[in-house]
């Protein structure tokens, strides 16, 4: 069925799922048995499928191996992180525990997801300096961009803006070449209508750099347009999303925004 | 375009694993419904974003 968006919504809720696309599989009580987050290329994804029609590689599979003793690095983080990819906190916390004070190896992913989850739930609960702790601590780790992240989104929701602001110039410190980072800054600064100019300015930069990628860079155009629409350069706006549909043009989403670039022209009084 | 953040959300449901069938058919219900006609099989909720 293609159930409306109020009751997948709820769905998407009670199961504390996050990001799409995202495919749970439960049993006829409700209960979840796995799920597959994100996109996977076509064969991961059926052997994926396969594994959990076999209950392979689920949580009820981890569990019931750490219970006959077979406990080791990788079993510990897998539970861990099927309890992460279910929301449970609290059981998702104690197995990191568990991984890193058994298997202290900072070098090794497992520990270095671990201790970012750590630090991660510490920040949510309280403890502001937890995540630039980590960031400062684990200067290579492969989460400090999501460390950032985590940071600047909480600080979005609480509308804590000198902090939020803090976090985004701490990110384009650290990462000034990251079309992401770049374009997410752009588009949040058009958001709440702050740093404008400076907005501009990065998400030029990230046009540049995503030449090789023509789909990730139309979004980023959108995104400068969007910068452009908010500084009322009507003009500019227009012309910029209209290279982002050069290169998309079936987007319907490019079209809606030149209409509304130009209903805000019209508005001014300015022929269009 | 903000592409960190999804803002829609859409359902699907499959009826799973029935049988050795290489093909399902998306179940036309809701999902309480799925609940009670699955058995031993499982259910597949399928969300996905349109923008």
């Amino acid at each position: 069925m293609d159930a409306n968006k109020e009751e997948a919504r709820k769905v998407f809720d009670e199961y504390k799922c996050k990001g799409v696309p995202h495919l749970l599989f439960v049993d006829n009580k409700g209960n979840e048995v796995d799920r597959i987050i994100g996109y996977l290329p076509p064969s991961e994804y059926l052997s994926r499928i396969q594994d959990i029609r076999n209950n392979k590689y689920t949580l009820n599979d981890y569990l019931a191996q750490y219970e006959n003793g077979n406990a080791n690095a990788e079993l510990i983080a897998g539970i861990a992180m099927k309890y992460e990819d279910r929301g449970d906190s609290d059981n998702a916390k104690e197995f990191y525990k568990i991984l890193i004070k058994d298997y202290p190896d900072p070098t090794s992913e497992y520990y270095q997801r671990g201790t970012y989850f750590l630090a991660s739930d510490a920040f949510k609960n309280g403890i502001p300096m937890a995540l630039n702790a980590y960031i400062v601590s684990f200067p290579d780790s492969p989460f400090i961009e999501e460390a950032f992240y985590t940071m600047a989104y909480h600080f979005a929701d609480k509308e804590m803006r000198e902090d939020e602001l803090k976090v985004y110039a701490q990110m384009l410190s650290h990462f000034p070449d990251n079309t992401g980072i770049l374009n997410s800054y752009a588009w949040r600064m058009a958001e709440i209508e702050i740093n404008l100019e400076d907005a501009l300015v990065k998400v030029k930069r990230a046009v540049e750099l995503s030449e090789d990628d023509p789909n990730s860079q139309a979004n980023i155009i959108d995104t400068e347009a969007e910068v452009l629409w908010k500084l009322k350069r009507f003009d500019a706006a227009i012309e910029a999303i209209e290279r982002a549909i050069i290169i998309d043009g079936e987007n319907q989403y490019f079209k809606d925004q030149k209409e509304k670039f130009i209903q805000s022209k019209k508005e001014t009084g300015q022929p269009v | 375009m903000n592409t960190h953040q999804s803002k829609y959300y859409l359902l699907s449901v499959l009826l799973f694993m029935g049988c050795q069938s290489s093909s399902y058919n998306w179940y036309s219900g809701n999902f309480e419904e799925a609940k009670t006609v699955v058995g031993s099989k499982l259910i597949l909720l399928d969300f996905y974003t349109e923008t």
